[in-house]
């Protein structure tokens, strides 16, 4: 559906964001990007949408329908976005115009480009709202952004994403703001879209949840794919200290009777890495050549990628 | 014989105005709430956001006064003290917010931030003092010159930590202290904070909608829907046998690292704020095993076995 090929972003004032990305995504699949601040989720989910500062400097391509997004004319990119591919972000309050009503904001686009009238338009907008699990969906049309509760706010924003029936959909920590029980409803929706066809990038820091609904998942760490493989690979057999650090120190109800264990040390600044390895200062096996050499992402005999000179080595 | 309780709530209640489409209506936060710390127990207060968990927090260590019951600090009535009367209060009882850019003075240096604290007992700290606050979080020397801004997410927690723990206090209110910080970084203040509870002899109330955050550090477990106490329990007894439909689903929601729910209970539909029934059990309209009498009739707490309290008139019947 979508692929990425050695995609770089460093930001105008010399932070790089992102280095030498390749990953894919494939039709139905749900890709579960995780990440901690910093690591350069936001930003690959900004350059798939071309959102970034227009003096960022953007290496690499992104291949979608055989043509490359970032090369698209500016036509063709408001074709794609929306239409092809849409974005669901962590705030919703901040995705719609709180002097507008709710449902005009979801039929906006549709109808100025006249493709559906109006009454249409909001006829399927309530439709879609009721698939997406909104209670009484006329009367939410009809409601001001601040009148939604955070999970039903959320949805509407899902419907608005949903309306112009977009293939790919990226949802950057879509339940961030959400409590357990709205986050449990909104990851079934999900899931029914998942069910419905679409395909999905699902970024998340919450590694756990990752696991609830991906296929695949590619840990980032500092602007740098660490690992990346399907979900039993990466979360259940993790072989990057990185990964193995998330997930001893992600606190679940079961993983407390193990015993929580911490990472050490901070998340480095973007614009003073340490050499090597970046993830060098915090790893627990760190050794000379981890201090002095960044390691390339290499294959496993399994099929994952793992950049981690130790893992080379077990090969 | 237990030792009297180090804080007690009675009947505590509180209201807030809200105005909805040009109306004003009453809101009830926190609806005739008991609860009661003891030093050595840390309890933890889990609830999703709307059910008045963090309303609660305040009105514990005074920041806000409720509009009903008691707060009963050692065994004297603090409910209507205010200022020099509540010098012992202040000392012994800190307050830890989940942002802590935001409860940082942004133009002071680590160490008058620190030193501040210090003045609110009359005591002058020296630099010692202060060396000796930020070793106790793990925090480097050279910090102590630093402005909030210059730190990271996680060294500023541990600065509001230092700071919180500079009068000794017994007791520490936390409310979701690692919400905000990175998963890496998440890990390492919950295991300073534990460490802390033997080394610096703190007591926590650890408020929090992440219920997988509270078996490290808490004894006993407070679940709060709407402005009430549903069930309270110890820690591992509420995880493993939830009572209440509520507390059921609260621990069914949290995503486990096995990519499953931990049981194939069904989420419940809505959200606090649209959904609390008034009238009768407030969890009414999303609880999948709700009866007549649950519309009509408003469960009360009641101690099923020792030390577990549940509201629910299914454990009634």
């Amino acid at each position: 559906m979508l692929e990425i090929r050695n995609l770089s972003v460093t930001y105008p004032d010399g932070t790089p964001a992102l280095q030498n990305l390749s990953i894919s995504l494939g039709t139905r699949e749900v890709l579960g990007i995780i990440g901690e601040s910093g690591s350069g989720k936001s930003t690959l989910a900004l350059a798939i949408m071309r959102l970034l500062p227009p003096d960022a400097n953007v290496k690499g391509e992104i291949i979608y329908n055989g043509k490359d997004i970032l090369r698209l004319s500016k036509s063709e990119l408001e074709r794609v976005r929306g239409t092809e591919i849409a974005m669901i972000f962590q705030d919703a309050l901040s995705a719609f115009d709180p002097l507008m009503r709710v449902g005009p904001q979801i039929v906006e686009k549709a109808v100025t480009n006249k493709t559906l009238g109006y009454k249409e338009a909001r006829a399927r907008a309530i439709d879609l709202m009721r698939g997406l699990g909104v209670t009484n969906p006329e009367a939410r049309f009809d409601a001001y952004p601040h009148e939604l509760s955070g999970g039903l706010r959320q949805r509407a924003f899902i419907a608005m994403g949903l309306f112009q029936k977009p293939k790919i959909i990226i949802l950057d920590e879509p339940t961030s703001a959400l409590d357990v029980i709205t986050q449990a409803q909104l990851i079934q929706t999900i899931r029914g879209l998942k069910e419905g066809g679409l395909s999905m990038i699902f970024i998340t820091h919450d590694i756990a949840l990752a696991s609830t609904i991906c296929d695949r998942v590619a840990v980032l760490y500092a602007g740098k794919m660490m690992e990346y493989g399907s979900v039993h690979q990466v979360i259940h057999r993790p072989i990057h200290p990185y990964t193995q650090g998330l997930i001893e120190s992600t606190p679940t109800l079961t993983s407390v009777r193990r015993g929580l264990k911490a990472m050490k040390g901070y998340l480095p600044n973007l614009k003073s890495l340490p050499g090597g390895c970046r993830f060098h200062p915090r790893c627990p096996f760190a050794t000379d050549i981890c201090r002095s050499v960044d390691p390339e992402l290499a294959e496993l005999s399994d099929g994952r990628l793992v950049a981690c000179h130790m893992a080379a080595d077990s090969k | 014989m237990r030792s009297p309780p180090f804080l007690s709530l009675r009947n505590i209640v509180k209201r807030f105005t809200k105005v909805v489409g040009g109306q004003t209506t009453l809101i009830t936060a926190v609806d005739n709430v008991n609860l009661d710390i003891f030093l050595g127990q840390s309890v933890g207060i889990i609830g999703e956001s709307g059910s008045g968990k963090t309303t609660l927090g305040k009105i514990m260590v005074k920041l806000l006064d409720p509009d009903g019951g008691t707060i009963s600090f050692g065994q004297k009535d603090i409910t209507r003290l205010k200022g020099s009367g509540l010098r012992d209060f202040r000392a012994s009882v800190q307050m830890i917010f989940q942002d802590p850019y935001s409860s940082l003075d942004p133009k002071m240096r680590v160490k008058d931030l620190i030193a501040d604290f210090y003045r609110l007992a009359n005591k002058k700290p020296t630099r010692e003092d202060i060396l000796r606050q930020l070793e106790l979080v793990s925090l480097d020397q050279d910090v102590a010159d630093k402005f909030p801004h210059e730190l990271s997410g996680g060294q500023r927690q541990r600065v509001a930590i230092a700071r919180a723990l500079s009068l000794n206090p017994k007791l520490i209110v936390a409310d979701e202290p690692v919400s905000a910080l990175d998963v890496s970084i998440r890990s390492q203040i919950l295991q300073l904070l534990a460490k802390l509870q033997g080394q610096a002899g703190v007591t926590y109330v650890l408020i929090t909608h992440d219920i997988a955050t509270l078996p490290l550090l808490v004894d006993y477990i407070y679940v709060m829907y709407a402005g009430s106490i549903v069930e309270s329990a110890p820690t591992r007894t509420l995880i493993d046998r939830p009572l209440h439909p509520y507390t059921k689903a609260l621990i069914s929601a949290v995503p486990d690292l096995d990519g499953n729910r931990e049981s194939g209970l069904p989420i419940p539909p809505g959200d606090v704020e649209e959904a609390t029934h008034s009238g009768g059990c407030k969890y009414y309209g999303r609880c999948p095993y709700a009866m007549a009498v649950c519309r009509d009739v408003e469960p009360s707490l009641r101690t099923v076995e020792k030390g577990v309290m549940v509201a629910c008139h299914l454990l009634n019947r």
